[in-house]
This record gives C-alpha cells, structure tokens and sequence, in this order.
C-alpha cells in the first residue's frame, strides 16, 4: 500500500474530497483529448481513467502542484498517442462486460477527419494541436504539460497547422 | 483567423459537444476500478506467463545445433540453465547480467513479485520506479522514440520491453541503480522471511543489498536491490525517495 491508498484507507476526509473534486472536473476534458489523441471512441474513456489511476496513486504528491490536471493531461497525452496503450485500451473497454460501454456518439463527419489528419502529424504535433484548441490551453501551459519549452510549443503549432494546410488544401497563414 | 484554425476551433467544438453527451462515471467508481484492476493483472499476468513460458521456449534448443555458441549443459531451458541455486550464486548471476547489459537475464532472475511490480510501474506510467527521471531532459521523447514504438518490437513479452526501459536507462545514465561496476558478494544473513546477500558495487558507495527469495523450485531470485539509505517499499529498485 503506498502512501495515498494509505491515506484513503485511513479515511482522511480531505484527501478524498480533493480528489473526487479534481476528478468530477477535470474527466470530461481529459476525455476529450484522450478521444482527439487516440481516435477511438471506445477506448478514450479506459485510457482517461487509467491516467487518473496513475494519479490516485501519487495524489498526496501532485495535489500540491499548481496544476494537477496538467499532470493527467502529460499522462493520457504520452498514453493515446502510443498504439500500444490505445490498443491495450480498446481492448479493456471491449471485455468489460459488467458495465454498459461508454462510447463517445458520433458526431460531425468533418471533424473526425480533420481529427484523423492532426493524428497523423508527428505526436507532438498532434499533443499540441488538441492540447491548444481542445483544450484551450495557452503555448505556456501546454510547455509546461508536455514538458517543453514555449518556443518549441510555438514551433510545433506552426508545423503543425502548416502540415495541414497542406495535406488539406486550406489556408494557414 | 485562418482556415485551419476555424476548422479545428469548430472541430474542438463539435467534440466539446459529443463529450457533453457521454455518461461520465461517478468518481465512487473510480475505487472500485481498482478491484477490477487486480482482475486484469491477474489475466494479464497469466498471458504474460504463457508469453513468457513461449518466448525462453526459444532459447531451449539442444546444445548439439548450436555449435561453438550457446550451450545448456544438461538443463532443458536457458532459465534452468541460469546458476540460482543459493542466494549468493543468484545474486552474482544477476549482477553479471546487469553488468553485460544482458537484461532479459535480470528480468528472468527477478522474483515474480519484483517482476509484477515493475510490470504496474510501467503500465501505470510511473517510470520514476523503473527510470532516473530527472537524468535526462526529453524523456517522454525518447521513451517515444527509443522504447514505445510497437512497430519496432520484436516480441510482446515482458522481458524485452524490460529490456528495452533498460538499454535506454543505460544510453540516458539513468539506472535507478547502476550495477554495471565490477560486484562482490560479501555475506549472506537468513532472517525470519527474507534471505539478504550484501556486496559491493564499483561506483556504488556503501553495501548494497540483494533481497532474495526462493521459488517453490528451490532457485533463488531477486526481490529487491536496495542501496544504502533505500526506501524499501520500492520494489524491485530500492532508491533514497524513490517510492515518495
């Protein structure tokens, strides 16, 4: 047992309410970019969960962060860009058979494939497109989620939208 | 604005939208997640088991085919052919291992125990268990580039993705804890439920300790590798605040 579980099993009424407050806030978002980033509607969920696993674990750590959503968002960010991961996801939302599947709705046409183009940049790319438009997170903060300096962020944004332009034909200045 | 920022600030919308609409757990179910969770390492842990069992199939071949290179002796597999037989002997195997950059054999002398906790380390991202975090500056590129790129993997077993966090913990000097130096084993003590081998390391100060236990088929294995000063909840990688 680490030190968080032991905290939770010690029934430390603080630690739990911080974190089921973090948690009921942040999930819809987290969500989003797994399902921006992974592109499968089935497993955007397992894999958000699994980041805020990983963040129960080492909560009495990073609930003192500034920001402790820029640490679930670095997780599942590396996560749903790794096949590895997304496959391993897909497949824990396929077997789980004790809970309805929560599976992302359709939604516009358009948006899937723009989505499946920004997936098909370089990861970093990709992290910082749905990372700035998903989530609205300004060159700083999102420097600061992926581990990277602003300047690198700023770079990887043009490229990124540049590369799109290109491969759709559109307008980027 | 451009094109493609108002394609993709629609885009973002649309998904805001759909997210909207999915129906998002009740954080009490997070917890329960968990007992799910130890179902599916026990699953995993057994197909893993019967990857494994496949994968050391490859190393059984009779010595006769191998001519002037791997030979078994009399043992049917490499593992059985791996000197385990007291805690001292498995010790200097695994040390030996390390020291020649031969991780698969470390992974096969680590205890089962020690090889499932690395193996929720690595699922549950916590690579500061498994790798020194702080060594390198770009370590989720290289992880990337150097580790996670399934299309260059040559097995799914365990034992080569160890070997892979490994090779790249040596390219970045970032062990945990380098056993590369030359090692001595300098005692052996029996306590009540673990056996300790102690040694020293070149370029390690002080003793470092091996916690070993023995399998059901009388070989020994590595528990824990614990340097002076070693949390010792940090399995198997036992390091000053490691396991905060």
């Amino acid at each position: 047992m680490d030190a968080g579980e032991a905290q939770l099993a010690n029934g430390d009424p603080a630690f739990r309410m911080d974190f089921v407050e973090f948690y009921r806030r942040q999930l819809g978002g987290v969500i989003g970019l797994a399902f921006v980033l992974s592109g499968s509607r089935s497993g955007a969920e397992e894999l958000a969960q699994e980041a805020f696993l990983s963040a129960f674990r080492v909560w009495h750590r990073i609930a003192h962060y500034n920001d402790p959503g820029a640490w679930v968002r670095r997780v599942v960010a590396n996560a749903a860009v790794s096949r590895f991961r997304r496959m391993r996801a897909e497949a824990r939302a396929v077997f789980r058979l004790d809970h309805a599947m929560y599976v992302i709705p359709e939604g516009d046409a358009d948006a899937d494939r723009l989505w499946a183009e920004v997936r098909a940049l370089s990861s970093r790319q990709a992290q910082v497109i749905a990372l700035h438009y998903l989530d609205e997170r300004t060159t700083v903060e999102i420097g600061e989620i992926l581990g990277i300096s602003e300047p690198t962020v700023k770079t990887h944004l043009q490229r990124g939208r540049q590369a799109l332009a290109q491969r759709l034909g559109a307008e980027e200045r | 604005m451009s094109d493609i920022d108002t394609a993709l600030s629609e885009a973002a919308a649309d998904t805001h939208r759909r997210i909207g609409e999915v129906p998002q757990r009740p954080a009490s179910e997070v917890g329960r997640r968990r007992g799910r969770r130890a179902t599916a390492m026990a699953v995993s842990f057994l197909l893993i088991l019967a990857l494994g069992v496949s994968g050391i199939a490859l190393f059984s071949r009779p010595a006769a085919s191998e001519g002037d290179g791997l030979s078994l002796g009399e043992a049917r597999t490499y593992y059985e052919a791996l000197e385990l037989s007291s805690p001292s002997e498995a010790a200097a195997t695994f040390g030996d291992a390390f020291g020649r950059n031969d991780f698969m054999t470390v992974w096969l002398v680590l205890d089962r125990s020690a090889q499932n906790e690395w193996q929720q380390d690595f699922n549950l991202l916590l690579y500061f268990q498994i790798i020194d975090i702080d060594a390198f500056p770009d370590l989720r590129a290289s992880l990337q580039t150097e580790v996670l790129t399934i299309d260059t993997w040559e097995s799914f077993d365990m034992w080569y993705l160890f070997d892979r966090m490994m090779l790249l913990a040596d390219r970045h000097d970032a062990f945990l804890i380098d056993l590369s130096g030359e090692m001595t084993v300098t005692d052996e003590t029996v306590e009540e439920d673990h056996t300790d081998v102690s040694a020293t390391v070149v370029g390690i100060d002080g003793v470092v300790t091996f916690r070993m236990a023995q399998a059901p088929s009388g070989r020994w294995r590595v528990v824990q590798v614990i340097v002076p000063g070693g949390d010792e909840e940090s399995i198997p990688w036992s390091t000053p605040g490691a396991n905060p």
